[in-house]
This record gives C-alpha cells, structure tokens and sequence, in this order.
C-alpha cells in the first residue's frame, strides 16, 4: 500500500501519470489507477533553478549525491554515500580506431559499490524506501541491479530479496549470495521474473526498487547524464550512446540533459541519443527501424544478458527520446558484442560486460553509416563491468603462454635472442 | 457488419472489475473491436474511459490481445470479430495482481538458492 512520504518537500511536487497527467502525492506508486500510464516524479523547477547552479553543484561530494536537488528524495541521502561521479575517459585510441576526433567513455565499470550503474539507481531507491519506511527491498533483475540492492541493503541492514532468471553468469549470481539476501532463481527469462514481482508487489509490503517504487528508482540514471555533461565542462556531448534493456536509461538521459538546459546549467543542448540493442532482444531498435510507435515483445537470446529484457517496460519512451533528440538506434550480433568488448578493452584498456560490448559494436556501426559524424563529440555510456560477464569472452581472448621457470626458455618462446654472457 | 455482431469472451483485469461487478470474464457481441468496447461499456459504464483516451483511441498502456495477438499487429481497434473469439485487456505495467496470458509464472517452481538469515521458513513470495 502506499505510504505518505514521512515529510514534505519543496522540491518534489509528489508523481504524475505520463499519459493522463492524473497527479499524486509522492507515495509508492508506479502505474495510474485512471489510464494504467506510468508514474514520474513531478519537481518544482522554479524553487530547484532559484538556488541551483554550477558553482553549488561543484561544491558536492564526489558522488552522484552532489546533484540531490535533482533526485527524488525528501531528506538526506542514508543509502549508497559514494556511488557515482566515475571517470569520463578520453578514449583517443578507440576514436581513432573507429574514424571519431572526440570520443569518451563514462566509465561506470568502475561504480561503487557493485560494478555498474545500477549503484546510481539503488543508491536513490534505498534512500527513498527508507525514507518511506519500509525495512524490506527487493527487486526483479538481470544481473547488475540484484548485485546494488543485495550489497546496498546489506550495509543499510535492510531484508532483502533478489529474483534473478535461473540462468545468469556465475559472476552475478555470487555477487548476489555473497551478501546474504535471499536469492531466488526463477525458472524463466527476465519477463517471467518481472511479472512475477509484480505479482509479489501486490501481496507483501516491501519496497521493490524497480515495481512500485520505480519512479524514484528510475530517476537515479539521470546522473550519468549530469555527470557527463560537468565533466565535459558543463557542455552537452553531441551524441550520448546507450545501451537499452528497458529502455528506462535512455529516457532518463534526455531527461536529464533537458533538466540540465531548462534551468540554465547548460547554454545549448542538441544532443542526440542514440540507442544500443542485442540483435537477439531488440524490440525497441526494431521498432525504431520500422518508424513504428510501439513494439512486440520478443524471447530473448542473446550474450548480452543484462539487456535481455524482452517487454521493455520503458520501450514507448525511449523511442519517443531518440526520435525526438534526432538519435538512432541500431543492434549487433554476440559476435560483434564480442568484438566490441575486446576493441575497449585492447585500446583503452576497459574491460567491460557484454552491455558495453553491444554499445561500443552499435557506436561503430553508426560511425560506419554516417549517423554519428568524425568531427561530433561522442560519449558512450558503459555501463557494468567484464569481470560479470566473463562466459562470454572466456573462448575469444586467448590462453597464457606457459613456460618452465627458465630465462631461456622465456627469450626462446618469445624469440627474444639470448644475451646471457 | 450485421447489427448484433458475434459473441467474444473478454477477460478483464483486476483494475477494471470493479466495473464488472467483480467478474474475470465477460461476454458481449460485437463486429470488431471498436464495438466491443462500446459494448462492454453499454454493460458497464465507465469501462470506455479507462480503456480508451477522449479521442476514443485505445490508451497506450492498455493492451488489448485477440487470441493472444497484440492488435496493434492486426488493424488496431478496427479489427473484426468472429463468434468464439477470445479477447484479453491488459494493462501494459502490471500494477498488481491481474490476470495474464500465457503460463501463470507464480505456478511454476521458483527455487530459493538462499534464503539466509533464518528470517523466513521459505519464499515468502511463492502464493
């Protein structure tokens, strides 16, 4: 049941359907009782843009925190102090290879705690349900989000229950029982686990980040967008790539980025939002290709696990945000997701999961097409780590070379010549 | 299009059974599915407008599936109908309970890999 936000605030006006435009107070909440659209946190801009500017965010701590008056919380941050403000890499080498002047990667590969971008999400999640008074999280996850909520509500002391689909990458399986939350593995792909929360969100009264609490949830991808532009010198990329699962990211950069521009933090903001899919789970790239407005849901079958969301249950948005901001959207194939971890990795030496692989592949294929120009600064959003993921490169990225403890055997095998005197 | 048209079965999601005297399933003729929801509504007022917005366009988090297929794949409300067809309203982002299509997932097996701290004697979750 709903719960009354335990203070009011200036900032949040309370959420809003996205369709109808029915209003409510900042409970938990997530689907319109009138036209079954999707909840959003509603903000006073006015009262947020009075007091905010540069020189104040600068002044935060180096997380995502420093952009609070943003996030969708009443009081202060309790969950997840040092997630986010992660490195904007200057990524000449891979420019170079793939024909960009400017390219950058946001390495989240390196979140606190857990390894993704998900810390983003959780960290603002957490907050709010504490905030809401709930003792209880979970939610219904591919991998990386089971991970954050496992390893952020143990250090919260919060009871925890994760449902992952039964066949992920033995990496984010552990990284989920090594915290000691109640794993459960569903017998089904990701849309099975979601309806079944679903289900579970209606009968127990727990705060489950991504159901009926998403709109706060959701709100946390907005720092990737935030950070990017700061760190860039409070100017907005030309192109932001990102990959697209539920869709959710994507529609929360161009928010951000819009957020950023309508309170003046940034002067000018054409950027386009291009959009990264598996090509075996792209229903949204497909209807973005087919000029269509809505999508079928496809059965996943892809590598790229943390993407294989078949129902994106933001898909109408994303399409509507790279439509709107002039992006496109493209997939590749497991082959090309492998190629594009190992071109990161062996240029910029950033070893990312599967995810990333799918944006680096589609980043090159819109060079390739002429969508996204040489000269336009770039920024590919990479967004959880390799080490997660390792089944999927672990047959393409060779063997060590083995050798007895022998400096002579070591020139030999690598034809270094022998200079012992 | 004959007047009375054919007589479908619509199955009806929790949200909207308050409408439907709390009934799951309901029966009404219609030619295609524009009727079919002025129909239902003829049987239950007020069911038109949490289905359709007020240019009568089917809102776009309601899904509407004739025999399990989208219609958005078919012709959009203006697709007809046959006696014996099965018609199911969805809301797009589950909300709660509601009854779906295909498989009920909370019948299957859903094994707890862990379930640490001893706080509970097993998956809360499973009903």
């Amino acid at each position: 049941m709903p719960k009354a936000s335990p203070m009011s605030t200036d900032k949040m006006k309370g959420l809003i359907c996205r369709e109808c435009g029915k209003e409510y107070p900042a409970v938990s909440l997530h689907v319109c009782d009138m036209c079954f659209g999707p909840l959003e946190v509603q903000y006073n801009y006015k009262q947020i843009k009075a007091r905010l500017t540069r020189k104040a965010i600068e002044a935060g701590p180096k997380s995502l925190w420093r952009y609070v008056d943003l996030l969708p919380i009443a009081g202060e941050p309790t969950v997840g102090l040092n997630a986010g403000f992660t490195p904007l890499v200057r990524a000449k080498n891979l420019g170079d290879e793939l024909g960009l002047d400017t390219l950058y990667i946001k390495n989240d590969t390196v979140n606190h705690p857990t390894l993704s971008f998900k810390d983003r999400v959780v960290s603002v999640a957490l907050t709010r349900a504490r905030e809401m008074g709930y003792d209880t999280v979970a939610c219904a996850s591919t991998g990386n989000l089971a991970n954050s909520v496992a390893a952020h509500a143990a250090a919260a002391k919060m009871q925890c229950y994760v449902f992952i689909p039964h066949d992920l990458e033995a990496s984010k399986v552990l990284g989920n029982l090594v915290y000691r939350p109640n794993v459960v593995e569903v017998e089904g792909n990701y849309d099975d686990v979601n309806r079944l929360c679903s289900e579970i969100a209606g009968e127990h009264k727990w705060a489950f980040v991504n159901v009926n609490i998403r709109p706060y949830y959701a709100e946390g991808s907005k720092t990737l967008a935030y950070e990017v532009v700061e760190q860039l010198g409070w100017i907005a990329p030309d192109h932001i790539v990102v990959p697209v699962a539920s869709g959710s990211l994507l529609t929360k950069i161009w928010k951000g980025l819009n957020e950023f521009h309508k309170l003046g933090l940034i002067d000018r903001m054409a950027t386009k939002v291009d959009g990264a899919q598996a090509e075996g789970c792209s229903p949204i790239a497909t209807a973005y290709k087919l000029g269509r407005d809505f999508f079928k849901p496809v059965k996943p079958a892809t590598i790229a696990k943390s993407l294989a969301i078949g129902n994106p249950a933001d898909g109408y948005y994303a399409l509507k945000a790279t439509t709107e901001s002039g992006g496109a959207m493209d997939t590749v194939t497991d082959e090309e997701i492998i190629e594009g971890m190992t071109l990161l990795a062996q240029t910029e030496g950033i070893f990312a999961e599967t995810a990333g692989g799918v944006t680096i592949g589609v980043l090159k294929k819109l060079v390739k097409q002429g969508l996204i120009k040489r000269t336009e600064a770039t920024v590919a959003l990479i967004t959880g780590n390799g080490l997660k993921t390792q089944e999927a490169v672990m047959n393409a990225v060779g063997r060590p070379t083995r050798i007895s403890p022998s400096l002579v055997h070591f020139q030999k095998t690598f034809g270094l010549g022998n200079h012992e005197r | 299009m004959s007047g009375k048209g054919s007589m479908v079965k619509v199955r009806i999601p929790t949200p909207l059974r308050p409408l439907t005297g709390g009934k799951s399933e309901v029966a009404a003729p219609a030619s295609d599915i524009q009727s079919l929801i002025d129909s239902l509504n003829g049987q239950f007022p007020g069911l038109k407008d949490r289905v359709c917005d007020d240019k009568g366009e089917i809102r776009r988090f309601v899904n509407i599936y004739l025999n399990e297929e989208d219609i958005r794949f078919l012709k959009g409300k203006h697709t007809p109908l046959k006696d014996g067809d099965e018609v199911s309203i969805v809301p797009a982002i589950a909300g709660g309970t509601f009854p779906g299509r295909g498989p009920r997932l909370g019948t299957r097996g859903t094994p707890c890999s862990v379930n640490a701290r001893g706080r509970s004697g097993g998956c809360e979750g499973r009903r």
